[in-house]
């Protein structure tokens, strides 16, 4: 499987405080990566030394088969960039802000630009600054997806914006990732619209990834174990256990929950022989399954 | 009022009063203030004596290089020392073997708090004070070689001080002929432009080597009084009503009328810098020995129509050689055209691409 | 990588929209002062004694030539990166093409903007010199006029852009500098303390070997 984008140990610290320490993750080319985390963790620092706006003071970054920053003017002239905050020039008028974007890539699809001016209701001679903050978000968006990028990273590209405008951004970024066109590398807080379109997850807390895995492993290996009777300490288990829940007196059919990570079917035989039986295995959705790995992580148990 | 007169007042009041009341006769008087102001004299001697020995005991530096003989207060000797080495090369440079000129002339820079005082008294001579709160070594220089100019000038005659309207230059021997050109193209006078052609004649009325009966009108013509009259705000703000008809209407007779204000005349066609460079430029031409000759020619003179002579005598050839000479080199020397200098361009490239190359430089960019 | 023509004529474009709001008055003000500067010299009948009198006139316009390059370039070579600075040059540095080659891209367009009032100095000079009655001690200099107001310009640009250019925090140690400076030199006066070091670092700028030597001066087009 080749890689999109691929970093070895990755470290930057910009001054006292924040540190990106050790960083190693590995997309994969074709893959929608959902980079999440809380604020403050590490997921624009990490996009912004992707392409090559920040430096690393150790460590190797390789996106799209090149070393970045050595090559990065080659690794953006194939990727559409969406940052969190607004970057485009603010006197410019939309259809300025279009044309003035379109001379600098090679394979920009005027086309679909319009078709997607369009379907956003961007006034061709509005100015930028007066668009609105979800009228902004689009436009970014836009001007990504017109590139015919083969690799689109997006940093919170719906923070912020009202719940029609975000459905209207994630339907386009839907559209080309079923036309394969790209990879997609997007970072969120909000897990629920990771859970939506990504098949890779990766988590970061604090400048530090906690786990990195495709998205059908994440649901499959976090469960709810519903337990009755009174469970044991855990010892050597082959799972984690993340959370423990309920009343340890057992008497009542699934009064104990243990929320766990890396279950496979078959681990329920680790209750043999103890005072405990597994009357449920329930699915995790994806936000409490992070809010579990996170708090399990800054405990120190992941 | 002079003490001699008071002193006869006085006397004379005594008398009137004494005369009135006592007996003794006017002879009597006359004699005894004979013998007061005798007494007076003598005590103006000794006065002048004590003042001689006290500036002769003056605490003094005494800095010599070759003619040149510089005394110093000691608070000023660092600076004064400076300024008479470098005043010396200059001198030597100039004058050749004419320094012999400097001999017997002695020049003293004072203490700064009593720079009014008399000098000290040196080898029995008074010495020439350099007057001046400065302590800037260039500028006690500067002025140092002012002061030889000026002491060896003022031995020349009043006719010929009176032509040049000032010290024959010594110091600065380059001719400052590049303001010169300036000076011929921009003089109000017809005679200096007329000059600057070619007319000896008119070289010969702008030197005011000619006399003539009426300076404001053969010196300049309608133009040049009007011209005239305007680079003088002085006379402008004297009678500004007189000066706006001259000025803006145009009325010649006004003019003139504004002119024959001035106490002492028109000003010449060419200013003490033209005169100047004349005779600098004489002197260099006269090379060796050509400062000593126009001071001995300058002495002495029986009229004005002999100082195109002493200029000439300095530079060795006629004077209408020297005028003609003098001219062609003036014409030589038109400045470049300030507009553009190709150093300041060549400069202004290299700072621009250097600044460029700070732009390209910066870390940002990097 | 995508030719760098279509790049130049956008990143001009918007150079010009940033720029164009002084850019058009003072090409227009760079036509009329030659013109208006030679209106003295306009009488045939003018003997040479008033050639001093007409070349002080023209001397009183001499300082809008230098103004005008100095404000040229401050206006190209700030509105030059004002549009990054205000994004945090996120988008610049985000575009596909080599950071020198877009600063590059940046100055060559400045400096076709600066061509403006350049070449209407220079038109302008043309049309005076044509028109004004010269004395025949005198001569126009309208090619090195514009000659010299096309190098203080670009000389202004080249101060402007590079320190644009920069991190904030370049700059504000710049004008740190510049305050710290001032800030001395005034509390030395105010304690009488007579040393003026505000006026020989002026000095070193404006004359010979400095930076601004080119500023300075008479700027005449009649002249010698």
């Amino acid at each position: 499987m080749s890689t999109a984008i691929e970093t070895q140990s990755l470290y930057y610290r910009p001054g006292k405080g924040f540190e990106l320490g050790d960083l190693s993750i590995s997309v994969p080319e074709g893959s929608v990566y959902g980079f999440l985390g809380p604020n403050g963790s590490g997921k624009t620092t990490t996009i912004k030394l992707l392409l090559g706006l920040l430096r690393p003071q150790r460590g190797s970054i390789t996106v799209l088969g090149r070393e970045v920053p050595r090559r990065v003017a080659e690794v953006l002239a194939e990727t559409g960039y969406v940052p969190e905050a607004p970057h485009l020039y603010r006197s410019l008028q939309v259809a300025q802000a279009i044309d003035y974007h379109c001379g600098f890539y090679e394979h920009w699809d005027a086309e679909l630009a319009e078709r997607l001016r369009e379907r956003f209701y961007l006034p061709p001679r509005q100015r930028v600054s007066s668009l609105s903050k979800g009228e902004t978000g689009k436009l970014m968006m836009l001007l990504a997806l017109a590139q015919r990028p083969r690799l689109l990273v997006l940093d919170e590209p719906t923070d912020g914006l009202d719940p029609v405008v975000r459905r209207d951004i994630l339907d386009a970024l839907n559209d080309a990732v079923k036309r394969g066109d790209a990879t997609v590398f997007m970072s969120s807080h909000l897990v629920h619209e990771i859970e939506l379109i990504c098949d890779w997850i990766a988590v970061m807390d604090r400048g530090t990834l906690v786990v990195e895995l495709p998205m059908t492993d994440f649901r499959n290996e976090i469960k709810v174990l519903h337990l009755r009777g009174v469970p044991p300490e855990p010892r050597d288990p082959p799972f984690s256990v993340l959370r423990r829940d309920g009343d340890t007196d057992g008497e009542e059919h699934g009064a104990v929950r243990w929320t766990v990570r890396g279950w496979r079917p078959g681990m329920e035989s680790y209750f043999d022989g103890t005072d405990a039986t597994v009357t449920e295995i329930a699915d995790v959705d994806l936000e409490n399954g992070f809010v579990e790995l996170l708090r399990s992580f800054r405990r120190g148990d992941v | 009022m002079c003490f001699l007169e008071r002193t006869w007042i006085v006397l004379a009041l005594s008398v009137a009063l004494i005369g009135s009341a006592d007996a003794q006769t006017v002879e009597q008087y006359r004699d005894r203030t004979r013998r007061l102001l005798d007494v007076w004299s003598e005590a103006r001697v000794l006065a002048d004596s004590a003042d001689q020995v006290l500036r002769e005991a003056m605490d003094v530096e005494r800095i010599r290089f070759g003619t040149l003989l510089v005394l110093a207060h000691p608070e000023r000797a660092l600076g004064a020392r400076w300024a008479a080495r470098s005043a010396w090369r200059e001198l030597a440079k100039t004058l050749g073997s004419d320094t012999v000129l400097l001999d017997g002339v002695v020049f003293y820079f004072p203490e700064r708090s009593r720079s009014w005082a008399a000098g000290p008294i040196a080898d029995g001579r008074a010495t020439q004070v350099v007057r001046t709160m400065a302590t800037r070594p260039d500028i006690l220089r500067r002025q140092l070689l002012g002061h030889v100019e000026g002491t060896l000038s003022a031995s020349v005659d009043s006719i010929f001080d009176t032509w040049l309207h000032g010290p024959i230059p010594i110091s600065r021997a380059t001719p400052d002929l590049e303001e010169l050109y300036i000076e011929l193209v921009t003089a109000p006078s017809p005679l200096v432009r007329e000059c600057r052609n070619g007319d000896l004649t008119a070289c010969h009325l702008a030197f005011v080597f000619i006399n003539v009966t009426d300076r404001i009108r053969e010196w300049y013509d309608e133009d040049g009084r009007e011209q005239l009259i305007r680079g003088l705000p002085g006379l402008i703000r004297q009678d500004p009503e007189a000066a706006e008809v001259c000025l803006d209407r145009g009325w010649d007779d006004v003019c003139i009328a504004i002119l024959q204000g001035l106490p002492s005349g028109p000003p010449p066609p060419l200013s003490y810098a033209a005169r100047a460079s004349l005779v600098r430029f004489a002197l260099q031409r006269g090379g060796d020995g050509a400062y000593g000759t126009i001071f001995d020619a300058a002495r002495n003179l029986a009229d004005s129509t002999m100082v195109p002579h002493v200029v000439a005598a300095a530079a060795g050839v006629p004077i209408d050689t020297l005028l003609s000479e003098w001219r062609a080199a003036a014409i030589n020397a038109r400045p470049e055209q300030i507009t553009l200098r190709l150093r300041s361009a060549l400069l202004a490239v290299l700072w621009i691409v250097g600044l460029f190359g700070m732009a390209m430089r910066n870390t940002r960019w990097r | 990588m995508q030719p760098i023509g279509p790049m130049f004529k956008r990143i001009l474009f918007t150079q010009w929209l940033w720029a164009r709001v002084g850019l058009l008055p003072a090409a227009l003000i760079g036509f009329a002062v030659p013109v208006l500067s030679v209106q003295p010299f306009n009488d045939p009948e003018l003997s040479g004694a008033w050639v001093s009198f007409l070349l002080n006139q023209l001397d009183e316009w001499s300082p809008a030539y230098p103004i005008l390059a100095a404000a040229m370039g401050l206006l190209l070579g700030l509105t030059a990166w004002s549009a990054d600075h205000r994004v945090r040059h996120v988008y610049a540095l985000s575009l596909p093409l080599p950071r020198w080659q877009f600063t590059l891209i940046r100055l060559g367009a400045g400096l076709l903007l600066l061509a403006v009032p350049v070449v209407t100095v220079w038109l302008g000079a043309l049309v005076a010199s044509a028109a004004a009655v010269v004395p025949m001690t005198l001569q126009t200099y309208p090619n090195a006029l514009a000659g010299r107001f096309l190098i203080a310009s670009v000389m202004s640009f080249a101060v402007f852009f590079a320190i644009a250019s920069g991190t904030s925090r370049t700059a504000g140690m710049l004008l740190g500098v510049v305050a710290v400076v001032v800030v001395a030199q005034l509390f030395l006066q105010l304690f009488g303390v007579g040393v003026d070091f505000i006026g020989p670092i002026v000095d070193a700028f404006t004359s010979w070997p400095g930076p601004l030597e080119v500023f300075g001066g008479r700027w005449l087009l009649i002249d010698f």
